[in-house]
């Protein structure tokens, strides 16, 4: 058996279920691969959208029912129902019907748009909703399995960033660090690389990064065949899933392994920032007390420590990064609204920036407990 | 060895799409899938980390010199983007809705859309507007490709298919599809490639292809079937081949299939069909495994042929088509480029 195990599937299916009937939904229509696992424990194959289009899959979830299209039976668990997806959009968009029963509130994840119109015309009188709502709030809380994946996640990402740094040096190539990550992180049995691997050069003047926008620190995120130079603050950012699980792991590494005086000064001001955040984080604290404590360290002046329109937290889970998203355009009134309970498990990532002197950017994972919260992440190197 | 310009293939891509958008009289078209929206525009990574949703990320409105983007990584647009065009990802996705909504609604003609999503029905409704599928408008808009855009396709077809040998080097009994990624990694290194397309695929091929996990050791004398992709300079390429573990397959399953691969080549010229297509397979002894046939480009796109469809669509010149017959369980994959003669190889014969 390939798919996931009985346990982790019963509890995700319950969480979902109960955020359904909260949310007055009928049904579900999942489209995308983590909901599809969170929902089935089905496991398709793994890769970008358009290899999704290539080989679509999907999963219909009723009160007493659960269906997977598009996965191969030794990657379905075997309680559960599994077809293959018809080839046609009127095609599927029957079968969705035929699966939907009597629903009349339905809420769907994206669908291509031939898919779309056809269950449209399919479903009349039928109330469709964006499926999010109930995706996302049966997401949030973390079962202990959960967490236990989430943090083992951590921990081979970290060990294969480990692996990688002494690569770091002046002469080599940003893209070229990526495929050594990929064989770092498979050498430890784990291939599907969810996000592109980021290791850049930060800009040490916001004159080297005009692309930045306004209201945050300047930044650069994509990996290009730039040459390292010695000195260079190297920004890591790495993330594959494991078990459909992201792991999420961030540092700045100086090129060459000996980080400078100001190298130095701007990491001890990220765990400033860090450790302020952290002292507020517990159940009941609100996105924004988090958002508060870290302009606190910074002043509420400048920009925030972090990049626009990225974030200082945002929740972890099966894969990608989910809401809560902290520091962004959804605003201080919104964070208000957003509280923190055990089993929430979050990203911290500021960025630690001067003009003159470059940056620090590093992540810190952890999961809000009964008490306050547990570290997910190693300090970084 | 010089790369391919990224950005000034996106930007003649771009013209396609807007010489398309004019033919079919869409004034708008919107795009929330990321490869079609790195398709369009040219911008790499306009979501973060699967949280990525039915709302647009790609703007393009007729007759605009540019699209506009709302990207979380502004360092990913092409640089021949005006900056007012590059705009920040919004969070707030009803905010984003409602800014998209002003863009539609000073354009004529209807808004394409590659997905159809509650919210965006909602927000086109309070415009009065016709919302139609944008897949026709793309697909006229992936060809014909350009010398250049071929060129880059071959690169990073050269590039998996190197990974792929590096990988089929690695199966031996109890070794495992993760240590085939890793040998796959360690040459996207080498050859300063950025991102896998997809996991490294590993099929045991028997009666049926069955997918591997990664840690699921080999066993001697299996047929294996692997696939692996990459992206390079904002094109995908990806190559399959079949290996015997601690063996070679049979040189004759290799014949019959070379057989089917050259009777489908012989079909892939302008005026001849997918249907075309699958009948000079299924006449060569190919099997229903997979997709049969699909197009390259900055990702797999279509046309996605199986044996088992029935539709069928014209094979257009100048597009980038990858053929994977399966015969007898050896599959293996080589690509071509339609042209209104006999198709060119993009990739030396087996």
């Amino acid at each position: 058996m390939t798919a996931d195990g009985a346990p982790l599937r019963r509890a995700r299916l319950a969480r979902l279920r109960k955020a359904m009937s909260e949310t007055a939904l009928d049904a579900l229509v999942l489209t995308h691969a983590g909901s599809v696992r969170y929902a089935t424990g089905a496991v398709p194959v793994h890769g970008d959208s358009s290899v999704e289009a290539a080989r679509p899959f999907a999963a219909v979830v009723t009160p007493r029912s659960v269906h997977v299209l598009g996965v191969e039976p030794e990657w379905v668990p075997s309680d559960i129902e599994a077809a293959p997806m018809p080839r046609t959009s009127r095609a599927v968009a029957q079968t969705l019907v035929d699966l939907l029963g009597s629903a009349r509130a339905v809420g769907l994840e994206r669908l291509p748009f031939a898919t779309g119109a056809a269950l449209e015309a399919a479903l009349p009188g039928a109330r469709c909703t964006s499926a999010d709502v109930a995706v996302l709030a049966a997401r949030a809380i973390k079962t202990p399995q959960e967490v236990a994946l989430l943090h083992e996640a951590q921990r081979l990402n970290e060990a294969a960033v480990a692996e990688v740094l002494p690569a770091i040096v002046p002469g080599v190539r940003e893209v070229e660090l990526t495929g050594r990550f990929l064989a770092a992180m498979a050498r430890r049995g784990v291939t599907a690389c969810h996000v592109e691997p980021l290791w850049c050069v930060f800009p040490r003047r916001r004159a080297d990064a005009p692309w930045s926008f306004p209201g945050g620190v300047p930044y650069r995120e994509l990996p290009s065949t730039r040459q390292l130079a010695a000195g260079d603050q190297v920004m890591i950012d790495t993330g594959m899933l494991h078990a459909g699980y992201l792991s999420d792991v961030g540092c700045t590494w100086s090129c060459g392994g000996e980080p400078a005086a100001a190298d130095r000064a701007l990491r001890a001001r990220w765990q400033e920032i860090v450790d302020a955040v952290l002292a507020v984080c517990r159940p009941g604290a609100t996105g924004a007390d988090l958002h508060r404590a870290a302009r606190r360290v910074t002043g509420a002046d400048g920009p925030a420590p972090w990049p626009v329109p990225l974030y200082l937290a945002h929740g972890l889970g099966i894969g990608g990064v989910e809401p809560p998203f902290i520091g962004t355009d959804l605003g201080l009134a919104a964070e208000e609204r957003m509280i923190l309970a055990p089993g929430m498990v979050l990203v911290l990532e500021p960025c630690a920036w001067e003009e003159g002197l470059g940056a620090y950017r590093a992540e810190q994972a952890l999961v809000v407990t009964p008490s306050g919260h547990e570290l997910l992440s190693a300090p970084p190197p | 060895m010089s790369r391919p310009d990224a950005a000034a293939l996106a930007r003649e891509r771009y013209g396609r799409v807007q010489a398309a958008m004019a033919r079919q009289n869409v004034g708008t078209l919107l795009l929330a899938t990321p490869h079609l929206a790195l398709f369009a525009s040219g911008a790499r990574r306009v979501q973060v980390a699967g949280s990525g949703g039915a709302v647009p990320t790609v703007v393009v409105t007729a007759g605009a010199p540019a699209p506009v983007v709302f990207t979380p990584d502004p360092d990913g647009a092409p640089p021949w983007m005006p900056r007012a065009a590059i705009e920040p990802l919004r969070w707030d996705r009803e905010r984003q809705l409602a800014h998209i909504a002003e863009l539609v609604a000073p354009t004529p003609g209807a808004v394409a859309s590659d997905v159809l999503a509650p919210s965006l029905r909602v927000c086109l409704e309070r415009l009065g507007r016709e919302c139609v599928d944008a897949a026709p408008l793309l697909a006229e808009a992936a060809a014909p490709r350009t010398a250049g855009e071929v060129a880059a396709i071959a690169a990073a077809l050269a590039v998996a298919r190197a990974g792929l040998a590096a990988a089929a080097a690695a199966v031996r009994p109890g070794a495992t599809p993760a240590h085939l990624v890793a040998a796959f990694g360690e040459n996207m290194a080498a050859a300063r490639c950025g991102f896998p397309l997809a996991e490294g695929l590993v099929w045991r091929a028997s009666s049926r292809f069955t997918r591997l996990a990664p840690g699921e050791p080999f066993s001697p004398g299996e047929l294996l079937a692997l696939e692996f992709g990459v992206y390079l300079d904002g094109h995908a390429g990806v190559a399959g081949g079949s290996v015997v573990c601690d063996g070679s397959p049979p040189s004759t399953l290799r014949r019959r299939w070379f057989t089917a691969l050259c009777a489908m080549a012989r079909q892939c010229r302008a005026a001849r069909s997918t249907a075309d297509l699958r009948a000079a397979a299924r006449a060569a002894g190919a099997t229903q495994v997979g997709l049969l046939a699909h197009g390259l480009g900055v990702g797999i796109e279509p046309p996605l042929v199986d044996l088992e469809m029935d539709e069928d669509g014209p094979l257009r010149a100048g597009s980038v088509l990858v053929l994977a017959p399966v015969v007898e369980g050896f599959r293996a994959t080589r690509a071509l480029v339609v042209r209104e003669g006999a198709a060119r190889w993009l990739e030396p014969a087996p």
